[in-house]
């Protein structure tokens, strides 16, 4: 909420200093978003002038030569640009000597005609930046006043951003009320009188849903006419507190609604057929709010309505053709308490947000209604010269302003705050709340005043105790935790497995959970959940892989001149289980593109490929290695022949290869992309548990062979066949080349291994070796007619 | 004793040559720069038909009281000059060492070879710096779905529908607006209050969103949050947390803090969690405040017995502070110049 300090000053009865409002007002809750000077430099010894004579300048047809009266008992000669300048109006005249802008004012000659001084547009007196019309000062001011002073310039704009539970605080009465609480000091609002009615005609009012709308007030006011026009120090009020100037009797409410906080609204009364219904919409109904746009009612909708048609939503717009305009001659001007519920969510629905709906859905004084109408006569019936008819209420049987008394026990304080506060200080803390306190047995009763919503059970006045209190005074108290704290086990291997491909050269990423639906499918066969209100449609569904951010982010840094590029995330998928019930889990995914190595002076440095992957994910999952299974796959994100799945006990954890060269084409990915994903059931599995083998003190013995096999054979063939004939003596055999060449026979592939042999009792005996790699040539020769090629 | 003059065998050892000997070995071993002229230098003066053999030799050929003498004189001569072998071989290894060494020397100026180290997310490593304050604090990680119910991010926490704090939360629904993305951590205060007994003291951090995307806004940022809940704790412990934990996160000691009154619906007294910069101004970090007692009764703990105290905080707005950033978008792009900075 905008503010105007000069404004608030005069509510609380004393001055207010900018800087240290600031600070207590932002200390209490109530955050000063901004405090700014209305100018950066005020007018000085600008005066109100009347014009007494006007003439046209005889060397320019658009200049104006006025003698002016700025009661200093002579006349001055101003030549002015504005062209509607007339005998008799009252202008702010600034003199030869005065401060504009920061600039001293002499007397200057214009085409040759001497001007002492000028006559100031609102801009040039730092009223609207834009505004470079002469705004027009009252008669009643005299010559001579200080316009400054009038107006108010040397004026300070606050805007105070209220917490949604303190709409108590949204006027000047409310934040009048706060800063006497905060400062200790008596509150005493000057309340109006209701000016008596001048003619004895009352609208009809119907409630038809009294607990929406338990209180309405009506009042005719007639006399209204084109020419009516908003007194200059309104207009500028409204503008300093952010509100528009529409039409002289909105002003009006909107002035009472800045100053008391209840909002009203103004119906032309000859658009009103019969009688006014508060009531909710019924089905079909539609409405054109004054700002034009028709809306299609809800049933919950609370409207007033004639006989006829709806003509507001209630607390939120009124309707376009019940509008107060210019030609309007009489109105009816509405005053109601409607229930935060009954408006909450109605203006959001609409894409509105109305002044009216941000005072309703925070809560309205239900109270305030006979004030807030008088307040309105008092200024229609003093600016305007209007005739007020009688008011009419009508008010819910069930309707009470009073809230029930909350009870707060004194041991509460020290025991919620950690604070000691003195029991006789308490009542005297909640009556500067307007709270009337009474004691009872350990503690005492308290009943908030009607404003304030957020008063409802002790610890809303905890709250309130030590927000009077002081946050900044209340002490820290050091930790003092009685137990020990603990991480979870997917979240610390989540951490490992982020440490130990940070180390090995992946950088992690944090890429957006929402993804574009064309790329998520190309890259996983599961079914994300779409966003029903999705920022683009590029970000529309939850991704159910982590592979498109991971390559979006990648070809990012590919355009932007990367050339080997590592990259992991981890983080949550999405997708639609086959009960089209939504499912989360943890996952992880990498992806490698460019040089094994960065590059470096001397190395031998081969692109990533395939078993580069694989390695590091046979690293990551080292811990189930002994049972283990690589199975070529054929996902989609993948290339068919170079890539694989890895399951362990018939549950694929995760998958390793080559991106699929169809969505390296389709995307503009560089060639090359490899990449994994550790899938969920992973992050279910124990690790295996370690258990020890005896080391064997007997020298090892290797034996090296090299067999020509079919191309199609595969190494985990071999070597499986290798171990079931080797016997137990081998503890392990590794492959250690792999040759493919024209040289050897069509289809045929060459492929070395080394077998280890070692007994834990004794040296192993060449000869006895010597018979199980024979053995193992044997068993090779008649499983894949494997022959025997020398070293 | 009389010296008289005798008649001396020509091939008898004497003293005189026993000394020249000494002093040519020296001289010849000074010379020498390298192992086989050592060797064959040591067969010339050592070796069995060397010269001292041939001086031990001639020991025969001297008057019997001479003899013991002179046989003295030749073993000293013997282990002086084996003692000079030794040392000159010793020397020799050592220059031989030394010519090798500086033939072997490489420009360590060049860079090491291998895999070059990459960095986790600075988000991600200022939530384990988090984290790590916690869980030494004795608070346990707990975590719980992006994708949330209404009753977890909104109606649990004292937000019931239209409420105006719903404003402030600009969300992303899903399935007709039966799910949501959830807006803030705090859901997972409702998640963990809902599985376990207090009393807890609970750490969760993570993605939340929000459909507002600008300059200064990210339509999906982390937070963290921070509950307890126990039958001790105030407002006043709950401070003297965030006040340890805020000058141990920046390693400043005498980091100025204040606590200013605000509002959330699931907190009361709530407060906002002001630090001030280099340049004297407040800057807003978190939010916390004591835990409503609807908050309990809403996942049925009986808040008369216990109360709660959470809080929780913006990482980026923290990562930001913490490394110097200016700019948000530059967690979400990834660019690897900027993610190749953050080596700690």
């Amino acid at each position: 909420m905008k503010v105007s300090l000069a404004w608030l000053q005069e509510w609380a009865g004393r001055p207010l200093d900018a800087a240290a409002l600031d600070h207590d007002l932002s200390m209490a809750g109530l955050e000063v978003d901004s405090c700014q000077p209305l100018s950066e430099q005020p007018p000085n010894g600008v005066v109100s002038a009347y014009i007494t004579e006007v003439k046209a300048h005889p060397h320019a047809d658009r200049l104006r030569v006025c003698r002016v009266d700025d009661g200093g008992g002579k006349l001055r000669q101003v030549v002015c640009g504005a062209c509607k300048v007339h005998v008799g109006l009252c202008l702010p005249y600034a003199r030869p000597g005065a401060n504009l802008s920061g600039r001293t004012l002499e007397t200057a000659k214009i085409l040759g005609l001497e001007s002492e001084g000028i006559l100031c547009s609102a801009a040039q007196l730092g009223l609207d930046g834009e505004d470079q019309g002469l705004p027009v000062l009252p008669q009643s001011l005299g010559a001579g006043a200080d316009v400054a002073d009038y107006l108010a310039l040397n004026d300070t704009i606050m805007e105070v951003d209220l917490t949604p539970n303190r709409g108590d605080c949204l006027s000047l009465l409310g934040l009048t009320r706060e800063i006497c609480a905060l400062h200790d000091l008596p509150f005493s609002p000057v309340f109006p009188s209701d000016p008596s009615a001048r003619y004895s005609q009352k609208p009809g009012v119907r409630l038809q849903a009294d607990s929406a709308c338990p209180r309405y007030l009506a009042r005719l006011v007639r006399g209204l006419h084109p020419g009516l026009e908003t007194p200059l120090w309104m207009q500028e009020r409204l503008r300093r507190c952010g509100v528009a100037c529409v039409h002289p009797v909105v002003d009006v409410m909107n002035y009472v609604m800045l100053e008391w906080g209840q909002p009203m609204h103004a119906f032309d009364y000859a658009t009103v057929h019969g009688d006014l219904h508060v009531r909710y919409a019924a089905a079909a109904e539609s409405l054109t709010l004054l700002n034009g746009e028709e809306v299609k009612l809800n049933q919950d909708d609370l409207l007033i309505a004639d006989d006829r048609r709806a003509l507001a939503l209630a607390g939120v717009m009124g309707g376009a053709d019940s509008m107060v305009t210019p030609d309007t001659r009489e109105a009816l001007i509405e005053c109601a308490y409607f229930t935060p519920e009954a408006v909450a969510g109605r203006a959001r629905r609409y894409g509105l947000h109305t002044d009216a709906s941000h005072r309703f859905e925070r809560g309205v004084d239900p109270g305030l209604q006979a004030t807030a109408m008088a307040r309105a006569g008092e200024l229609l019936v003093e600016l305007y010269g209007l005739e007020l008819g009688e008011t009419l209420e009508c008010t819910a049987d069930h309707h009470s302003i009073e809230r029930p008394a909350i009870k707060l026990r004194y041991e509460a304080i020290p025991r919620c705050l950690g604070i000691q506060i003195d029991k006789a200080e308490v009542p005297v803390m909640l009556r500067r709340l307007q709270c009337k306190v009474k004691p009872v047995a350990d503690g005492c009763t308290c009943e908030p005043p009607s404003c304030r919503f957020d008063l409802n059970e002790e610890i809303d006045l905890l709250e309130e105790i030590a927000r009077l209190y002081g946050y900044d005074k209340i002490p820290g108290k050091s930790l003092g935790v009685p137990q020990l704290g603990r991480r979870q086990d997917k979240q610390t291997r989540l951490a490992q497995y982020g440490d130990y491909l940070s180390h090995q050269g992946y950088s992690q990423i944090i890429s957006y959970s929402f993804v574009e639906p064309e790329l998520n499918a190309m890259l996983s066969e599961k079914k994300p959940p779409p966003l029903d209100n999705p920022i683009s449609p590029a970000a529309s569904v939850m991704r159910s892989s982590l592979l498109p951010g991971l390559l979006q982010t990648l070809l990012y840094n590919f355009n932007h001149y990367q050339t080997r590029i590592r990259l992991f995330e981890s983080g949550s998928v999405f997708f639609m289980d086959q009960h089209e019930q939504v499912q989360e889990h943890n996952a992880l995914a990498a992806v490698a593109f460019g040089p094994r190595y960065p590059q470096q002076w001397r190395k031998q440095n081969s692109e990533a490929d395939f078993f580069f992957i694989k390695n590091e994910l046979e690293q990551l999952l080292k811990p189930w290695r002994r049972h283990i299974q690589w199975r070529a796959s054929d996902h989609r994100a993948y290339q068919k022949g170079q890539s694989a799945e890895v399951y362990y006990a018939d549950r694929c954890i995760a998958r390793a290869g080559r991106l699929n060269p169809l969505l390296e084409e389709e995307r503009k990915l560089p060639k090359g992309v490899c990449m994994f994903e550790l899938l969920s059931p992973l992050f279910e599995l124990e690790p295996e548990p370690t258990i020890f083998q005896p080391l064997s003190a007997y020298p090892p013995v290797r034996r090296d062979i090299a067999v020509m096999v079919d191309k199609d054979v595969s190494a985990e063939q071999l070597l499986a066949c290798v171990r079931a004939a080797a016997g137990e003596r081998m503890t392990r055999v590794v492959v250690f080349d792999v040759f493919l060449s024209d040289k050897l026979e069509q289809g045929k592939k060459s492929v070395a291994l080394g077998l280890i042999f070692q007994d834990f009792c004794r040296t192993l005996e060449s000869r006895e070796i010597d018979q199980w790699v024979a053995d193992v040539l044997s068993a090779l020769a008649k499983e894949f007619n494997a022959q025997l090629r020398s070293l | 004793m009389t010296h008289h003059k005798q008649q001396t065998n020509p091939s008898a050892t004497r003293i005189e040559d026993t000394n020249a000997l000494v002093a040519q070995a020296l001289a010849d071993l000074a010379g020498v720069q390298d192992q086989p002229s050592l060797s064959a230098l040591r067969a010339r003066y050592l070796g069995q038909h060397g010269s001292l053999s041939k001086q031990s030799r001639g020991l025969r050929n001297l008057p019997a009281e001479q003899k013991p003498i002179m046989g003295r004189a030749v073993h000293r001569a013997r282990e002086q000059i084996e003692r000079a072998f030794i040392d000159r071989e010793r020397e020799i290894h050592r220059l031989t060492l030394e010519r090798r060494l500086a033939r072997e020397r490489i420009d360590i100026t060049l860079p090491g070879q291998g895999q070059a180290r990459a960095n986790l997310h600075p988000l991600n490593l200022v939530m384990r710096r988090i984290e790590d304050f916690f869980v030494r604090g004795g608070f346990t990680v707990a975590s719980g779905p992006q994708i949330e119910d209404d009753f977890h991010n909104f109606s649990a926490l004292n937000i019931p529908p239209h409420h105006p704090a719903r404003a402030m939360h600009d969300t992303f629904y899903l399935q007709d607006g039966r799910l949501l993305l959830r807006t803030h951590t705090t859901s997972v205060q409702i998640r963990t209050l809902e599985k376990s007994k207090p009393p807890l003291y609970v750490y969760a951090d993570g993605p939340v969103y929000r459909c507002d995307s600008d300059m200064t806004h990210s339509p999906m940022f982390h937070q963290a949050e921070v509950i307890a809940v126990d039958k001790t704790l105030t407002f006043a412990a709950l401070k003297g947390l965030i006040e340890d934990f805020l000058r141990q996160f920046f390693a400043k000691h005498d980091l100025a803090i204040r606590f200013r009154p605000s509002y959330f619906p699931f907190t009361e007294p709530s407060a906002e969690v002001d630090i001030r910069d280099k340049a004297g101004r407040w800057l807003e970090v978190a939010g916390c405040g004591m835990v409503h007692p609807n908050v309990l009764k809403a996942v049925e703990i009986d808040s008369e017995a216990w109360r709660g105290y959470a809080f929780g905080f913006g990482i980026e707005r923290l990562t930001m502070l913490r490394y110097g950033l200016n700019d948000l978008r530059l967690f979400f792009n990834n660019d690897l110049r900027f993610l190749e900075q953050f080596a700690e």
